[in-house]
């Protein structure tokens, strides 16, 4: 930590340097494999972010107390130099609690186990109660992980807790984790996020902050929800008062959502979204004067193993701007823009104003929302301002701004500079465009509707006035129509700028581009396509963050405009994806002017992708508690239990047995005697299947999506005589498949999952069980299988399959197992009611008919071995109690229905190296 | 349950609003947090007598709907700094001190439990 953070009232200071923390956060316990990191951190760089949001999760790095782990995907250490290297500073989040959907918030599961521990020091009802076990444990984290952040550079600031309070909001929670954060040696601010908006714990901690999702219920479009940017319209209002001297700041703002079981898949959230809920949202938040946001989540992730909390499926892209898969979405683009025009304007000092500027001249003031002048302008002469245009309605709005046409699209928000001083000296005294970036020689501005803009010099100079460009230019294809109407204009002059020139700019097609020059300033202008893959090539000379505000120490050196990604290598140069189809791009030069544009089709960028051949799939009968003997089964009671159930000497839930997560078979073998039991009782959470001697008598759900709702009753079922064996021994198996602990947001995460009753005949039999977790079929050999007699027809079946990684050369290509529940074949004839995804023995996958949403299950890099050639195995494991699937060649001829399909196919290729310098 | 301090609970009461009127009881509710969505009124307690379903008439975004009607499905919105009147069928008010208690749930928050005095 041997940066000097400070703020003040407009903004943070890196050794005294303003900074706009343009933020994404990241979950690195969601991507399991380094690569993956890099990968993703090069994105978020790539698309402007300057700063990433780190959670260091408690739960992923303490299996056990005293025990951690920080090697390999937990390699803390080396994800931050990561950061480093790139330039990215990082927002560090230690939690304790992180909710983040992680099981228990983040909280480990040991931890939780034991019901003597406050966790968060508050009740269930939300009342304080201090802790000192809790205390401890938190303490012995920290002391852990914040080494690793205390030796990071890059780390702006550190948040305690995370969205906490209580009923009497009592300050120790904070206090104490304050204090131990200055004890450990941490020196950057600290802050604390709000979820309320209304200023909680503002006296107390440093940098009060904030974090805000208007949209979380997608049954209604947010386009048509009244009152939805209500909070983001009083942020200022309400929160200045409690911050005269730090900036506004918001911790977590809305960037996706997460899907719960039985919500909707996430392409249909991406689709409800849109990029103009993540445009009108941030646009609202910089109008409301906050310079440092981050986007929640930036990056999407993967809900592996066991690692999701209680009502999340398995993928975690959040609907994210970058997404599970690595892909980029348009909403990634959305924020590339502002990330880029925040990097090259300076919005870190501004106050409101009421009344618009002088000599601005609107026809409809309405659709301004919000006007911001700049206090710290290097040209003292000047009004700068920014005005803030917003449209909420469903329809275009044009509004004339001093006689010019200000286009606003359906649900658009845009920042208009207002006698704005730029890099290359001159002004840019008014424009009905929203810029996408500068450097002292150029200006970029996206045309994708008509838009003019005005510039001011101090004397007159050169224009073209055709869309030839500069001189030695090569601009293919020209676009002729351009009206470029430059000329001077002092009717009204200005002491800073006496002459004036226009430029009445058309929209151009998506993929057009074209060059004007006034003097030393070339304009670029781009179509819709190309100013959504624009794409900033920096130096990388400085480890530390790059970013300071103008004038830009290392502005960029070339803009690609064309391919659908950009990527870094870990030396610093610049590679790219293109879409696997002829791609129009624009390369530019900054340094010697020179441009370029032509058509990608290079090498093997249109060459056809062989799809990925699964092997023929064997079919085995996989429960192992009805087949053999010799399943590392123990007695409930022999199992070593802290004393976390004071109340509850018999409980066997998960929690209580030390195991904590996953799948777990209880067994109860005994001798039949007439008269036989009549009826079973059972509860567990969060769905169980009772077998009796290898049938299914009943299953069931203790699960539901209402956060704290009561569960449902025990099940009683009745046993008909003839299901016990009375010559010999009976087999009662209860299969019990958890979903995690809840997340401690609206609910109790002490609530474990597992086995909660069990009786036969109304006598409790819990004590008497044995028990055993996992799928132990994966791991057992066929050595182990000596004396297995095969089913028919099972409950419970293990499929099996392999394929090999190809050589994909220069293609980039994530992949998914793909289900196809609308085809006959998987839908009808196999019936699957749940099924577990393993891939090379890791869950990747969990697919649950009667609450599914998730068709697609990403194959993170990491898990799936990616050297060519390399071998990867398939383990599905079916569950269908009530409909045993037939075991051998017929299940696996409908197992056709599943296929290893790629996201995308992208080619990763430079720029031409002839433009290389 | 989400830990709403009572503070900021207790500022959603309009302080003094409790008043007798033709059809009840009414009290006002002041949305001072934020945009919420109401998808239950579970009941409402006036010291010792509870309100529950069609007891309960409120007047939210200018109609008058039944707490009965109230549901995950046909919510109730109530934007930042509106105003909710809230009213008790055929309850009677007396001169003096009084308690009221509100359990809702919102969208945003789930279960909120709002107890607060007030004088006649």
């Amino acid at each position: 930590m041997s940066q000097k953070i400070t703020y003040d009232r407009y903004s943070f200071q890196v050794n005294g340097q303003r900074l706009f923390i343009r933020s994404g956060a990241m979950h690195y316990f969601r991507l399991p494999s380094q690569a993956l990191w890099w990968d993703r951190l090069c994105k978020l760089k790539a698309a402007g972010y300057n700063t990433v949001d780190l959670y260091f999760c408690w739960a992923y790095h303490s299996p056990a107390p005293g025990e951690y782990d920080f090697g390999g995907i937990r390699d803390v250490a080396r994800l931050l130099e990561m950061t480093q290297e790139l330039g990215l500073s990082v927002i560090a989040r230690p939690g304790p609690y992180i909710n983040a959907e992680y099981t228990g918030g983040g909280l480990p599961g040991w931890l939780l186990a034991d019901k003597t521990i406050v966790p968060r020091h508050r009740l269930p009802n939300g009342d304080f109660q201090w802790c000192e076990r809790y205390h401890q444990a938190v303490e012995a984290w920290w002391q852990q992980i914040i080494p690793f952040i205390r030796g990071a550079q890059n780390v702006l600031m550190l948040q305690v807790e995370n969205e906490y309070s209580t009923t009497e909001m009592e300050p120790e929670p904070i206090a104490s984790l304050m204090t131990l954060s200055r004890e450990l040696g941490v020196t950057v601010p600290l802050m604390h996020n709000d979820m309320f908006v209304m200023g909680l714990y503002a006296d107390l901690i440093e940098v009060y902050s904030f974090d805000h999702y208007p949209t979380f219920a997608f049954d209604e479009d947010w386009r048509r929800v009244p009152n939805m940017l209500d909070t983001a319209d009083c942020v200022e209002a309400r929160l200045r008062p409690l911050c005269p001297n730090r900036p506004l700041m918001v911790t977590e703002l809305q960037a996706g959502w997460f899907a719960p079981w039985q919500g909707l898949p996430y392409e249909r959230i991406q689709q409800m979204l849109g990029r103009q809920h993540i445009g009108l949202l941030t646009r609202t938040m910089i109008a409301q004067g906050l310079t440092a946001f981050s986007h929640y989540k930036a990056v999407g992730g993967t809900n592996w193993e066991h690692i999701g909390s209680t009502e999340t499926y398995t993928s975690y892209d959040f609907a994210a701007p970058i997404a599970e898969s690595g892909l980029n979405t348009e909403r990634l683009y959305e924020a590339k823009r502002l990330n880029f025009l925040l990097s090259s304007f300076d919005l870190t000092t501004t106050e409101p104003t009421d009344t618009p500027p002088a000599g601005l001249v609107l026809s409809h003031p309405e659709w301004l929302y919000r006007c911001r002048k700049v206090m710290d302008s290097p040209d003292p002469a000047t009004s700068a301002h920014w005005l803030f245009f917003r449209n909420l309605g469903a329809q275009s709005a044009t509004t004339q701004l001093n006689g010019q046409p200000l286009t606003l699209l359906p649900y658009e928000a845009r920042m208009i500079p207002w006698q704005v001083p730029l890099a290359c000296g001159y002004h840019l005294l008014s424009c009905t465009a929203e810029p996408l970036y500068q450097t002292d020689r150029w200006l970029v501005l996206c045309a994708d509707r008509p838009f003019s803009l005005t510039i001011g010099t101090q004397e007159t100079v050169q224009t073209t006035a055709t869309a030839k460009g500069v001189a030695e230019l090569t601009l293919v294809p020209i676009e002729p129509t351009i009206e470029a109407t430059l000329k001077p204009n002092s009717t009204e002059p200005m002491p800073h700028a006496p002459f004036q020139y226009q430029l009445r700019a058309p929209k151009l097609a998506e993929s057009e581009s074209a060059v004007v020059t006034l003097g030393q300033l070339n304009i670029l202008l781009l179509g819709s396509a190309l100013s959504d893959t624009l794409w900033l090539e920096t130096a990388f000379k400085n480890p530390l963050p790059n970013d300071s505000l103008s004038p830009h120490p290392e502005p960029a050196q070339r803009i690609v405009c064309g391919p659908a990604m950009q990527t870094l290598d870990p030396k610093g140069t610049f590679q790219y994806a293109w879409e696997l189809q002829a791609t129009p791009f624009v390369c530019l030069d900054l340094e010697t002017n020179r441009m370029e544009t032509d058509l990608m089709t290079a090498g093997t960028a249109l060459a056809p992708v062989a799809p990925i051949v699964l092997s023929p799939w064997t079919v085995t009968d996989a429960a192992p508690e009805m087949v053999w003997d010799g399943v590392p089964f123990q007695p409930v009671g022999q199992k070593q239990k802290p004393p976390q159930h004071p109340n509850d000497p018999a409980a066997v839930d998960f929690d209580a047995l030390g195991q904590y997560e996953g799948v777990g078979w209880y067994r109860l073998r005994f001798d039949c005697e007439h008269p036989c039991p009549q009826h079973l009782t059972v509860d567990a959470r969060h769905l169980w299947s009772v077998y009796l001697n290898g049938q299914c008598l009943a299953s069931g759900t203790h699960w539901q999506n209402q956060p704290d709702m009561p569960g449902p009753p025990p099940v009683t079922v009745p046993v008909p005589s003839s299901a016990w064996q009375t010559d010999s021994v009976n087999d009662l198996c209860i299969l019990v498949d958890g979903l995690g602990h809840p997340k401690g947001f609206h609910d109790d995460m002490q609530k474990s999952p597992g086995l909660l009753v069990c009786q036969v005949d109304g006598r409790d039999v819990r004590a008497e069980l044995l028990f055993s977790g996992g799928f132990h079929a994966l791991r057992l050999t066929d050595g182990d299988r000596a004396d297995y007699h095969p089913l028919e027809h099972s409950p419970v079946v293990r499929c099996q399959s392999t394929f090999s990684y190809p050589d994909l050369g220069s293609l980039v290509m994530p992949l998914g197992i793909q289900l196809k529940p609308s085809t006959h074949e998987l839908a009808q004839p196999l019936n699957v009611h749940r099924m577990n995804l393993y891939l090379n023995g890791v869950l990747v996958g969990r697919y649950w008919a009667d609450c599914q949403a998730q068709t697609c299950f990403y194959l993170p890099e990491g898990i799936l071995d990616t050297r060519p050639g390399a071998l990867n195995q398939l383990d599905l494991i079916l569950i269908n109690p009530n409909n045993y699937l037939p075991v051998g060649a017929e299940t696996a001829k409908r197992l056709q229905a599943i296929s290893i399909q790629p996201y995308g196919v992208f080619t990763k290729q430079r720029v031409p190296a002839k433009l290389n310098v | 349950m989400i830990a709403i301090p009572k503070f900021l609970l207790q500022q959603l009461y309009v302080k003094g609003s409790l008043r007798l009127e033709p059809e009840g009881v009414a009290f006002d509710i002041k949305n001072s947090l934020g945009p919420g969505v109401l998808t239950r009124l579970s009941s409402i307690t006036l010291d010792d007598t509870l309100f529950t379903g069609a007891q309960i008439k409120l007047h939210v975004d200018g109609q008058w709907i039944s707490a009965k009607d109230v549901t995950e499905q046909t919510p109730a919105r109530l934007g930042l700094n509106q105003t909710a009147v809230c009213v008790l069928l055929g309850a009677s008010l007396s001169p003096g001190k009084h308690t009221l208690t509100v359990d809702l749930h919102s969208r945003e928050v789930g279960q909120v439990v709002l107890t607060v005095h007030d004088q006649v």
